[in-house]
């Protein structure tokens, strides 16, 4: 709570029939929320089948930076009775019920506070039922606060091109809304937005679409995929948008074709993306290597998803870094990079081509279920800031013979893209010398071995110096180590330690293949305690760590599909701290 | 004759890499790579314009010996590799080289998506209808009961019919050549260059090592040149000629003209202006993001 009584925050769940509306009054009033500078995390979940059943939209709004979708309801609007049978025991204790009494009838157990909202009634007031969910926008829009000319805006936007008649229906709708939410609103004066910190208008992106765009940011020409959840919206979104920026998109025949046209076009010049969830990944595995071989510049999204198998395509996890860290024939080298919010997306993305380009090897961005469709209202990105890296090319004058594997200290020779005459050569899969042959002699491949994997190393140590990724708070003796999607509810956890006298350090590497050693065991040897929070059984980064650092750390697991609430995370640390 | 000797000879000093072909002696392949070579000498194609992709087998070694942009991949993925090539750069001569297990078995399922797309890439398939590289084991065009390293008591399944395949799947240029017919072989090659879409030639190419079935006598008893008053448009015609068991034909089964896919991709992005600088790409990115607020 702030000074003034009010929450910081309020988590609002819209919860009623698929095709009543849901969907939009959601959006409706985030949108709004984000115009208008407000901190937004969204959450939905779609019916099962293709029309009717529950559906429901969550948000958590904020006028303060917020890390994640928060634990327990504050506001259940519920528009019929499976939704309040289904949603009502997620709210908090001192959350709220709105329902529409002509559609549910609260159970007598139900001890919390209840308001009647006659959505259907004002509905048909305002000439159609159809516009219940106008009622439910125009209600919320008053009781949060929100600037009710842009939650206009957005509904004349939606409707400008339905015709006059719905248009003037759905905006009187959404003005019995608020007209009726007139009398709650002095005895629900807790739940009134603050002024938002900062003026930038936000946009409300998912992950999955801020891959799209960073994507598109860093030069992307091509991208190739094949439909997998939770990964095709990113196949969707550059299919619609890349071609205006000149790229290419194809949807290929399968995920070990997606990525060797990738490949191919890489190897002409384009820097590439194919994104897949853990089952295509596990196709593209023996291509990877060939890239990494052959040395080639090209990005994959691996969009985790449960697992093994074809496990919980819907739910979440990260059980996948086992496999894009070490997996496939050999011993080949890629960098791995997880992104750990939206915006990190869009920047990670960005980083990914920069350093497929720069260090010519496959690089695999780790996204997960929960980061694709979450949404969250992000700072317009700084196009203007964002550093484009292009592959070294050999000096197209030069003379000397063209040795593209060439042995160099860095473990780096230039690449020269087709055209040029002088500069042919070939990329293989097999062992070779430094200008492609073939070689299998003992020698050539030890030399070739130390030279892919040298690139790595040059790699990790510039992440020696490097500090981002380390959340040091003074004082602290106990240091979570996180990656991915769980940065949210980690960052949660500690805000809520803090608050309750435990500090707390966070360590939240974005680049996990190949890792800053000595800089990991600076960090971690200034700890009593180190908490390592992951989505998967085995503790995977726990054991990476284990590996290549040699500490063993505590461990905190989940793997149910649903994600770490900052609830789960703050217990542990009360836990570890005693 | 001799100013023919003379070019073949250029052809080879501009073409052939340093790099020696493993190929055992007496191979139909030597055939093939003479014959593609001669090819490119009188397309005239430089080679810092050519790229050739390859898979894994005997026949996939080819991009080693000649002089281009080349890939030699993993195996079965040469198709899909090249079309990668292709739509990033449409002004290279893209070459697909490989066997019949490369193309037939493991890559089988590139085969229907790449001709119907109908990229302007050459398929050149050598097939020796055995595996090779891995020492004599069948392949989806070895004959029914031919005994081979996996099939000591005789192959159970029917060969497939490359031919039948190509012109079921859509492919807009459908050929046979005989590795041993270097003269036909050349100018087919040329002809398949020269079709703008995807132009596919079976090459039948013995292996004299492990294939004692298919052997170059086998096949010159059967081997007959497609008659000329055969009308390659003429589909079902073309079928007819590949449903014959008796005879091998040779020559050009099928050709049709039709878009190319990297054309079509180029048009959408015509559509959009999408070849644009820097500057106007920032602007564009602006809008697009304001798209979602």
């Amino acid at each position: 709570m702030s000074e003034n009584g009010n929450l910081k925050d309020v988590v609002v769940r819209i919860g009623g029939e698929g095709g009543e509306g849901v969907m939009s009054a959601g959006e409706i009033l985030t949108y709004s929320a984000a115009r208008s500078a407000y901190r937004i995390f969204t959450f939905r979940t779609f019916p099962a089948e293709i029309k009717g059943g529950l559906a429901m939209y969550q948000f958590r709004v904020s006028p303060y930076d917020i890390f994640s979708m928060g634990d327990k309801l504050n506001i259940l609007m519920a528009f019929n009775q499976e939704a309040f049978d289904n949603y009502s025991s997620a709210l908090a204790e001192d959350g709220v019920l709105f329902y529409d009494p002509a559609e549910c009838k609260p159970s007598d157990n139900f001890t919390k506070k209840k308001y009647e909202v006659p959505l259907r009634e004002l509905a048909m007031a305002s000439g159609t039922h159809l516009a219940k969910n106008m009622v439910a926008t125009g209600f919320l829009t008053a009781i949060l606060g929100i600037p009710v000319e842009e939650s206009e805006k957005q509904i004349i936007d939606k409707f400008k091109r339905k015709g006059e008649k719905l248009l003037q229906q759905n905006l009187t709708a959404f003005r019995s809304g608020i007209e009726y939410a007139q009398k709650y609103l002095d005895e629900l004066e807790r739940f009134r937005l603050g002024k938002p910190e900062g003026k930038d208008k936000r946009i409300i992106l998912s992950g999955n679409q801020a891959i799209g765009f960073g994507a598109i940011a860093a030069g992307c020409k091509v991208a190739v995929g094949y439909p997998i959840t939770p990964a095709s919206p990113i196949l969707e979104f550059l299919a619609r948008h890349l071609p205006k920026f000149g790229g290419k998109v194809i949807q290929n025949e399968d995920e070990i074709s997606a990525l060797a046209t990738c490949i191919g076009a890489s190897f002409a010049g384009a820097k590439v993306i194919t994104p897949t969830s853990g089952p295509g990944l596990a196709l593209m595995t023996e291509l990877i290597t060939y890239a990494s071989m052959a040395e080639l510049p090209v990005v994959i999204v691996d969009v985790q998803r449960a697992g093994p198998s074809t496990g919980m395509p819907s739910k979440t996890e990260q059980t996948d870094l086992y496999h894009v860290v070490f997996g496939g024939p050999g011993e080949a080298p890629r960098i791995v990079i997880a992104p750990a919010h939206v915006s990190d997306c869009f920047y990670q993305t960005v980083r990914a081509f920069n350093l497929a380009e720069e260090y010519q090897m496959p690089v695999i961005i780790l996204s997960d279920q929960v980061l694709a469709y979450q949404t969250e209202a992000i700072p317009k990105p700084d196009i203007e800031s964002v550093k484009i890296i292009n592959r070294l090319e050999p000096d197209y004058e030069s003379l000397n013979s063209y040795l593209r594997y060439k042995i160099t200290e860095s473990g780096l020779a230039p690449i020269a893209v087709p055209g040029h005459p002088g500069f042919e050569y070939i990329a293989p899969g097999l062992e070779h010398n430094e200008r492609g042959a073939p070689n299998y002699t003992p020698k050539v491949h030890t030399e070739m071995q130390k030279k892919r994997f040298r690139k790595l190393e040059v790699l990790a140590e510039k992440l020696e110096n490097e500090n981002d990724d380390y959340y040091e708070v003074m004082g602290a003796e106990i240091l979570i180590i996180a990656w991915g999607s769980t940065y949210g509810a980690v960052r949660e956890a500690i805000k809520k330690a803090e608050m309750n006298g435990i500090k707390v350090s966070h360590y939240h590497p974005r680049i996990l293949n190949p890792l800053p050693k000595r800089k990991i065991k600076n960090i971690i040897g200034s700890y009593d305690k180190v908490i390592v929070v992951e989505q998967n059984y085995n503790g995977q980064f726990a054991n990476i760590l284990r590996t290549f650092v040699d500490y063993n750390p505590i461990k905190l697991n989940n793997y149910g599909g649903i994600p770490f609430t900052s609830e789960e995370i703050y217990n542990k640390i009360i836990e570890v701290a005693r | 004759m001799s100013e023919t000797i003379e070019k073949i000879k250029q052809a080879k000093l501009e073409y052939k890499s340093d790099v020696k072909p493993t190929w055992c002696p007496g191979c139909g392949d030597y055939g093939v790579l003479a014959s593609f070579i001669r090819a490119l000498g009188e397309l005239k194609i430089p080679t810092h314009k050519l790229s050739i992709v390859s898979g894994i087998g005997c026949s996939s070694r080819f991009p080693h010996f000649v002089r281009g942009y080349n890939l030699h991949t993993v195996h079965g993925r040469a198709l899909p590799v090249a079309l990668g090539v292709k739509i990033a750069n449409p002004e290279l001569e893209v070459f697909v080289i490989g066997g019949d297990g490369d193309g037939f078995a493991i890559g089988g399922g590139h085969i229907p998506h790449i001709a119907r797309r109908n990229p302007d890439i050459v398929y050149i398939i050598l097939d020796n209808a055995i595996y090779g590289l891995t020492k004599g084991q069948v392949s989806p065009t070895s004959t029914l009961t031919m005994t081979t390293t996996t099939t000591p008591y005789g192959a159970l399944e029917p060969p497939l019919n490359p031919i039948m395949l190509l012109l079921a799947y859509g492919a807009s240029f459908v050929a046979r050549g005989f590795s041993s017919n270097t003269k036909q072989l050349t100018q087919l090659i040329v002809e398949a260059t020269k079709h703008k879409g995807f132009a596919a030639i079976q090459v039948i190419s013995p292996c004299p090592t492990f294939n004692m079935e298919i052997t170059f006598d086998f096949v010159r008893e059967r081997v007959v040149e497609i008659p000329p008053e055969h009308d390659p448009t003429n589909k079902l015609k073309a079928f007819e000629l590949a449903m014959v068991q008796d005879k091998i034909y040779t020559g050009i089964f099928y050709r049709e003209e039709r878009p190319t896919f990297e054309g079509n991709l180029d048009k959408i992005v015509s559509k959009f202006d999408g070849n644009i600088d820097e500057l106007l790409k920032k602007e564009r990115l602006e809008k697009l993001f304001d798209q979602f607020a």
